[in-house]
Parts: C-alpha cells; sequence; structure tokens
C-alpha cells in the first residue's frame, strides 16, 4: 500500500490499481432534507451509467453520508489510478450534477465565485470548442475546493484492488460467453481438444 | 466428544422438547389454541405443566411427550404485564404473518394465502404433541380437548396432525433430521462429530452464545430463563411437480441422481459428500457415519453442489460468506398428509408436506437470517442468482450442478414448496409456565 501526498493530486491511501478520497463538508442550516434528495440523484446519475462508459470516468464508488445530526456531509469515492488527471473528465460530464449536491453545502460559497469567475456552466460542455484550454484555465480551482475539505484515509483495503474494471468487465463478457458455450450440449465433446484444456478445468462448476 | 463444558445448564427447568431429539418413528399432533379468558388459560397451564417433562428427566421410552409454547399475542392474552412484553425482541413481537417480506414468504407463500387462522392474531398458544404411534397419538388429543372443555375461555382452533413414517422419510422421499447440533452442556450428542459443541446460549436464553454473549433476554428473569423461540411453518410440498420435473430434466436413471443434487443427499440418507455417485443405504442408516462429514475437500461442489439443500442448510467448513456457527439451529420436520404413492406423477389434490419447527434463541440471527440470506440468496455462495432449490421462492431461478466435465445448469425451476402459514412461538422454561400460569393481573 502507498501514500499520494502530492499537491496535484491531494492526499489519500491507494492500494493496488484504487485511490481512495473522502472529503468533509459543511451543510447549510435548513438545508438536510435537499441535499439528502440531491445527493440520491446524483447516485441515481452514476447508476444510469453503463459500466463500459464508466471506465472513462476511474469511479469505482461514490458515498454520500450526511453526519452530525445533518449538519455535516462526507463524500467519499474510490477510483482507479490517480484522480488528479481524470477529474477533468468528471468535470466536462457532468459539473452540474456536481453543483446539485454542492449548492447545499457552505463551501458553495466558493464554489458558486469559482463558476462565476470561469464564466458559467455552459463553459464546461464538451461542446465549448475552447474546452480544453477553459479546463487548463480553471479546474485546478475547482480542485483545490475539494482538496481543502479532504482528510486523507489512515488505513485502506480493497479486496479487489489487483484489478481494473476493464479487466473485470473483460472477465465479466467472458464469463458470459463461456457459459453460453457450456449450455449447448456438444460443449463436451469441443472442449475435449488438448487446446483447450485449461477452459475444460474451468467449464465444470 | 463430550459436551459436558459451559456453563451449567438447567437442565430440568428447560422443556425437553426444546433440546430431545423425537423418537423415530412416532405420530404427533399440532394444536392452536386461542386465549379468550385467561384466567382460564392459566388454569389450562396450571394442567399442562405436570406433563411435560424437562430435559433431565426425559425418557425416551415415555409413550408420550408434551411441548407447549404461545405467540406474543398468546403472551398478551394470558396477561403478561406491558413492560414486560416490551423486552421481548421486536420480530418476536411482530410474529411470522409480519415478517413475511423479510422471510421470503411473497408471492403464494404471502400471509394473505395463508390457512386460516395461520398468521392472525388468534393464535395464542401451541401445544405440540408426540406419542409413539398414532392410536396413542389419538388418546393424547382427546386428553387434551379433555382438558379445554370445561374451560371455555380457551377454545382450539387448529389441529395438524403429523407423522414420521418408520423410513423417516419426508415427502419427497428423502430420509429426513438427519443433522443435529451438539449442544454444549447437556449432553445430548449431536450427529456430526467434526463440528464442536455449540453454546448453550444458541439454543436456550440465559447463558453465554458464540458471541460469548448472554443474548436478549426477556424479563422478568423468571420468564425469559431456559426459554427458547420456535417457529414453526407448515409446508406444503408439490411431490408430483418434483417428479415431474425430475422426469423431464433427466433421463429415468438419473432422476434420483438429479434430486440427490437438489437435496444434498441420497434419499437413504447417505450424504453426497461420503457417496457422491450412488446411494449407499447402509451408509444413509448409519447414524454414526451418515453426517460425519465436511465439505472442505469439495471447494468447487463437484460431489455436493454449493447451492445444494443440505450444504445451504448447514455450510460447515465451506468458504462462504459469513460464520457458519452463528446462524446453526435445531431443526424439526414431520410428516402431515398422506404420501403420493410411488411412481405418481399427477397431483391428487391432497394436502402433504412438512410441518418444520425451528428451535433456537435468536429468532433473527438464527431462523430469520437462514430464511433470506441461505434460503432466498445466493450471494454468500458466489452464485447470487440462484436460491435454495427444493424450498426457497424461485421466480424462475436457476441451480448449477457442477459435475466434469461440464456443469449442467437447470433454469426455469418451479416452487416445489409453499408455505401454507406459521407463527413464532416463545417456549418457556418450566419455571417459568409456572409464573404465567399464577400471574395475577
Amino acid at each position: 500500500m502507498t501514500t499520494t501526498t502530492n499537491v496535484k493530486s491531494g492526499k489519500g491511501l491507494s492500494d493496488g490499481v484504487i485511490s481512495e478520497l473522502a472529503t468533509y463538508w459543511n451543510v447549510l442550516p435548513g438545508h438536510e432534507d435537499e441535499l439528502r434528495a440531491a445527493t440520491q440523484r446524483f447516485a441515481d446519475v452514476l447508476h444510469q451509467i453503463p459500466p463500459d462508459k464508466n471506465i472513462h470516468t476511474g469511479l469505482r464508488d461514490s458515498r454520500h453520508v450526511i453526519f452530525d445530526n445533518g449538519q455535516r456531509l462526507m463524500w467519499a469515492t474510490t477510483f482507479e489510478n490517480d484522480w488528479d488527471p481524470y477529474f477533468d473528465d468528471f468535470v466536462q460530464i457532468g459539473v452540474e450534477h456536481f453543483l446539485d449536491w454542492l449548492q447545499h453545502t457552505a463551501q458553495y460559497t466558493d464554489v458558486s465565485a469559482w463558476v462565476e469567475s470561469s464564466g458559467g456552466v455552459e463553459k464546461f460542455r464538451l461542446d465549448n470548442p475552447d474546452i480544453e484550454a477553459q479546463m487548463k484555465r480553471t479546474v485546478g480551482g475547482l480542485k483545490a475546493i475539494v482538496q481543502s475539505v479532504q482528510s486523507p484515509a489512515t488505513g485502506y483495503f480493497n479486496q479487489l484492488s489487483a484489478w481494473t474494471m476493464p479487466q473485470i468487465v473483460k472477465a465479466q463478457r467472458l464469463q458470459e460467453a463461456f457459459q453460453q458455450v457450456l449450455d449447448d450440449p456438444r460443449a463436451a465433446e469441443a472442449l475435449q481438444h488438448p487446446a483447450l484444456e485449461p477452459l475444460l478445468e474451468m467449464a465444470a462448476d | 466428544m463430550t459436551t459436558d463444558t459451559g456453563a451449567a445448564l438447567e437442565l430440568g427447568d428447560i422443556q425437553a422438547a426444546t433440546l430431545m431429539p423425537r423418537p423415530n418413528p412416532y405420530a404427533g399432533a399440532y394444536l392452536a389454541l386461542r386465549i379468550d379468558d385467561r384466567h382460564a388459560a392459566r388454569e389450562l397451564l396450571r394442567r399442562l405443566i405436570p406433563l411435560l417433562e424437562p430435559v433431565s428427566s426425559f425418557d425416551p421410552g415415555r409413550p408420550v411427550s408434551l411441548g407447549v409454547g404461545l405467540s406474543f399475542a398468546g403472551l398478551e392474552a394470558i396477561g403478561v404485564p406491558a413492560e414486560s412484553l416490551a423486552t421481548f425482541p421486536s420480530e418476536f413481537q411482530q410474529g411470522m404473518a409480519a415478517r413475511a417480506a423479510e422471510i421470503g414468504d411473497v408471492g403464494e407463500n404471502a400471509p394473505e394465502h395463508w390457512e386460516a387462522p395461520l398468521g392472525s392474531k388468534d393464535v395464542h398458544l401451541v401445544v405440540a404433541a408426540l406419542a409413539r404411534d398414532t392410536a396413542l397419538m389419538e388418546a393424547l388429543v382427546v386428553l387434551a380437548q379433555d382438558a379445554v372443555r370445561d374451560l371455555p375461555g380457551v377454545s382450539p382452533i387448529w389441529q395438524l396432525d403429523v407423522h414420521v413414517p418408520p423410513d423417516g422419510r419426508e415427502q419427497f422421499g428423502f430420509k429426513d433430521s438427519i443433522s443435529e447440533p451438539t449442544v454444549e452442556g447437556t449432553n445430548i450428542l449431536g450427529s456430526n462429530p467434526h463440528e464442536a459443541p455449540l453454546k448453550a446460549g444458541e439454543f436456550v436464553l440465559g447463558y453465554e452464545d458464540e458471541n460469548g454473549e448472554l443474548p436478549p433476554m426477556p424479563q422478568p428473569e423468571v420468564l425469559g430463563h431456559n426459554g427458547t423461540y420456535v417457529a414453526f411453518r407448515k409446508l406444503h410440498q408439490r411431490v408430483a411437480a418434483f417428479r415431474r420435473y425430475l422426469r423431464d430434466n433427466a433421463a429415468d436413471t438419473e432422476a434420483t441422481w438429479l434430486a440427490a443434487k437438489f437435496v444434498g443427499r441420497w434419499p437413504s440418507g447417505a450424504p453426497l459428500a461420503l457417496s457422491p455417485d450412488k446411494d449407499n443405504p447402509e451408509l444413509g442408516g448409519d447414524p454414526t457415519r451418515n453426517n460425519a462429514f465436511l465439505y472442505g475437500d469439495d471447494p468447487r461442489g463437484l460431489k455436493c453442489p454449493v447451492g445444494a439443500h443440505a450444504r445451504r442448510m448447514n455450510a460447515r467448513d465451506s468458504v462462504i460468506t459469513g460464520q457458519v456457527r452463528l446462524h446453526r439451529m435445531i431443526r424439526r420436520g414431520t410428516n402431515y398428509g398422506p404420501s403420493l404413492p410411488p411412481g405418481v406423477l399427477e397431483d391428487d389434490g391432497a394436502e402433504r408436506g412438512l410441518m418444520f419447527a425451528f428451535v433456537g434463541a435468536h429468532l433473527a440471527r438464527q431462523f430469520e437470517f437462514v430464511q433470506k440470506q441461505w434460503v432466498h440468496d445466493g450471494k454468500f455462495i458466489g452464485a447470487p442468482a440462484e436460491r435454495d432449490p427444493l424450498i426457497g421462492v424461485q421466480d424462475g431461478g436457476e441451480f448449477t450442478i457442477p459435475q466434469r466435465p461440464i456443469r449442467r445448469r437447470l433454469r426455469g425451476l418451479p416452487d416445489f414448496v409453499v408455505n401454507r402459514g406459521g407463527e413464532y412461538c416463545f417456549m418457556p422454561g418450566l419455571r417459568a409456565l409456572r409464573w404465567l400460569a399464577e400471574l395475577d393481573t
């Protein structure tokens, strides 16, 4: 297990191919119920992203927890690789989904100022011909806000840390195809070929 | 293997029906009574108590045996004070019908389809009566009926006659009630010499359990101590459908093999773990050997499928999610209804099945956990789409039989077992029953 502590990538632990990020936000008074609903919407958006597409974000999981009698919010994620290079992608594919729940936090004052200074949400849309320059110019401000509320894990374990999502998805597809083969009565005979011996060993259960 | 370690159990106060193995064969009856007059119910308890045996003096040679339990509604009806009722666990307070969604009683198994009065608040007091034969059983039932005849405030509202045939086989044709846990401190030997005795607190309240804790106990102590919980269920078995499924999915010579893969044992009781390829009646009939096995040498399920009924219900040393010893239970299974004659493939409309009874100190951790996780989920064995092939609510589920060269996967499984109803009961110790009988509320 290694610790990543440079300013650019923030602070967090990693295990295998996976890194963790945990952030703690202050909930605006009276906004708990709206925040609760917004975090559910955020999770719903993530659920709707097909696994193939989600591979591009590297996101393995995301969790919002409201605690301290509704006064604080934890947003914790794990992701593949270092988050920093992919944070830009995150912003481009849906900064509005972040703003949806961020607006109920005390830190939104800073976020809102960042949005305004960046020229507005629409500037981050993929159809902005100047998107690349826009990101280079502005996204560091949002990262700084996120890192300002980040606390590093003091211990991190992930049982599937040896495998990336592309590997897992590929294994899943292979499994589905293999099971389809095994459902064919001719499979028993076909798998007797010496070249398929490793597959035959896997065919019994 | 010794069992006389751990806390000294008050075997003279624990109802024998809680821990003692049942005779085989036997006839029996489950009687449910409604309490309309708490004073009459207390009088009934006073009459029943002398007939109840504790574990310490249980004589397997005695021709009859009784066990008594009360539902939460029954404890209310007999006048247990509210502050005491509040100390029972919430799942017991709610009753089995209210827990239907939790334990997989959905669809055909849902309480709205249950046989009346099961699932209603009228089931208050349940008496389980056992006798060596049907004639004795009938005499015992007459005695019980006489006992309530002059007590108009207590009404028999349901009766189910049960029996265990001489070959000990349940309606699908498999020898049942083989696996029994060893309970520390009872001197009652379980049937698996490879399993360390389980702490008494897993089965009787007031003693240390497998977590090294005293399970939550109803108060006052006199009521809870030496008591346990019982969950009984009337499970209708679709024997003809089971046979047809075997016929349709296996060549004639394979039907028994296929059924054994579902069950985890051969019809004789011989476990697949010890006799994977064919039945072994000698092994199946030998109580010193027919449960003396583990699954550790068969991690892929090539001998006994990891999803087979018996392996799900007691995974022993299999690699699964969870701790097997925290979810063990005492099971009592007894046939009801006539057997379907051998070879018959069409349903004759008769009600037949298994009266199942769970005994344990933790309704939620034992009975409800097993129903929810081990019967109706496959994640714990790495097969989320699979449920118990024999007793699970299938919803068109699948079942994998590992075998060489390639596994066999059955899809679109029908439901072979349907729950006709049941209830959670508290089976008090004898001192507690006397306390209930002498209540002055």
